[in-house]
C-alpha cells in the first residue's frame, strides 16, 4: 500500500526558527549560529500517528520573508497545511505572521495551519503577550510555544498539524 | 543526455547560463517516461521509468500537473547541491529541468546572511535605544517630583525663619 504524503511549508519571517525547528524535529539537533535560508530546503520525515497509521512529511522550510512574493507563491503550491513560525522575542515578527498569513489563505485557499510561537527558552525576553496570544485563540487559531533549542513542543507540532490535513 | 524535443532544447537554450544537471520527463498520471543527466548529484538513485515521480523526487508531490511554466528557484534537495526547478507542460505530461544553482547560491547567501544579520542588530540597537529613552523618561520624572519636593521643605524652612526671626 503507497504511503501517505503531505507537503508541509514553514512559513514566517526571517531568523525566527523555521529551519531549527525542521532541524530539531528531522533529524534531532540544534545550533546557535544563524544561517540564513536561501530559497527552499526539502526534507521528509515519517511521523506515526496516534491512530496507527504512518504519513510522510515533505517539509519545504522556506526562507524567511515578511511577505508573499511571486517566488515565494511557487513554492507553496499543492502545500497540504502549513507552520506558521514567529520569533517570541521579536514582536514585528508576529504581525509580519499575521499577514502572512493572511496572504496564504488568499493563495491556498483554507488550508490548515498551526502558529508556532519560537524560542521558548527566552520567554523572558517575549515581546508577545498573553492577551495577543488570547485574541489569535479565540478565532480558532492553534497556537504552540516551541523551542527548536529544548525541542519543547516540536514533534507536537507536526503531529498536530499532521492530525489537522488528514481531517480535512 | 536522450534527445529532447526541439521546444525543451530552446528552453534550455534560452537560460544558457545555467548548467542542466537532470531533466526528468513525466506523463500526465506522474509517472516518469525518461530522464537524463546526472541526478545522482542531487542524491538521488535508482530512477526506474514507470514510477511514480514523487517516490524519488519528493518535492513534486502535489506539484503535477502544470498548465504555466512553474520556476522553484535555489531549491535544495540536500546539502551540497543546489538547484533551479523549471517545470514546463507539455500535451500528455510535463518536463522538469534542473539546473545547477550551487555557485549562485552562495552568493546569495553570503549576500542575504549579511543583510539580516544587519537587520538584527538593527532591530537590537532600536530596542536599546527605546528602553534608554524609557529610562531617561522616567529619570526625568523622578528628578521632577525630586525638584518638587525640595522646593516645598524650602518654602517651609524659609516660612518657619521669617516667624522665628520676624
Amino acid at each position: 500500500m503507497a504511503i501517505l504524503q503531505k507537503k508541509i511549508c514553514m512559513i514566517g519571517d526571517f531568523s525566527v526558527g523555521k529551519t531549527s525547528l525542521v532541524g530539531r524535529f528531522v533529524r534531532q539537533t540544534f545550533s546557535d549560529k544563524y544561517m540564513t535560508t536561501v530559497g527552499v530546503k526539502i526534507d521528509t520525515k515519517m511521523v506515526k500517528l496516534p491512530d496507527g497509521n504512518d504519513i510522510k512529511l515533505i517539509l519545504w522550510d522556506i526562507a524567511g520573508n515578511d511577505a508573499i512574493t511571486t517566488v515565494t507563491a511557487s513554492y507553496l503550491r499543492g502545500a497540504a497545511g502549513f507552520l506558521l513560525v514567529v520569533d517570541g522575542t521579536r514582536r514585528p515578527t508576529w504581525d509580519s505572521g499575521l499577514n502572512l498569513r493572511d496572504s496564504v489563505a488568499k493563495l491556498l485557499g483554507k488550508k490548515p495551519f498551526v502558529m508556532l510561537l519560537n524560542k521558548a527558552d527566552l520567554r523572558e525576553q517575549w515581546e508577545i503577550d498573553e492577551q495577543m496570544i488570547e485574541e489569535q485563540t479565540q478565532q480558532g487559531w492553534k497556537l504552540l510555544a516551541t523551542s527548536a533549542k529544548t525541542g519543547m513542543n516540536v514533534e507536537e507540532a507536526f503531529l498536530e498539524l499532521s492530525m489537522k490535513m488528514l481531517e480535512t | 543526455m536522450a534527445k529532447l524535443p526541439k521546444n525543451i532544447d530552446k528552453y534550455i537554450c534560452s537560460i544558457k547560463p545555467e548548467i542542466v544537471m537532470a531533466y526528468l520527463h513525466i506523463d500526465e498520471y506522474g509517472n516518469l517516461i525518461n530522464w537524463g543527466g546526472q541526478p545522482h548529484k542531487l542524491g538521488i538513485e535508482d530512477l526506474r521509468v514507470g514510477q511514480a515521480i514523487t517516490e524519488n523526487f519528493n518535492f513534486l508531490e502535489g506539484m503535477l500537473p502544470v498548465s504555466d511554466i512553474l520556476v522553484l528557484r535555489f531549491l535544495s534537495l540536500c546539502e551540497e547541491h543546489c538547484a533551479h526547478v523549471h517545470v514546463i507542460p507539455e500535451i500528455h505530461g510535463s518536463y522538469v529541468l534542473l539546473f545547477d544553482a550551487r555557485s549562485e547560491y552562495d552568493h546569495q547567501q553570503q549576500m542575504q546572511q549579511q543583510i539580516n544579520e544587519l537587520k538584527l542588530l538593527n532591530y537590537q540597537k532600536n530596542q536599546l535605544l527605546q528602553a534608554l529613552d524609557n529610562q531617561q523618561n522616567q529619570l526625568k520624572q523622578s528628578c521632577k517630583q525630586k525638584v518638587g519636593i525640595i522646593t516645598r521643605i524650602i518654602q517651609y524652612l524659609a516660612c518657619i525663619c521669617r516667624k522665628t526671626f520676624y
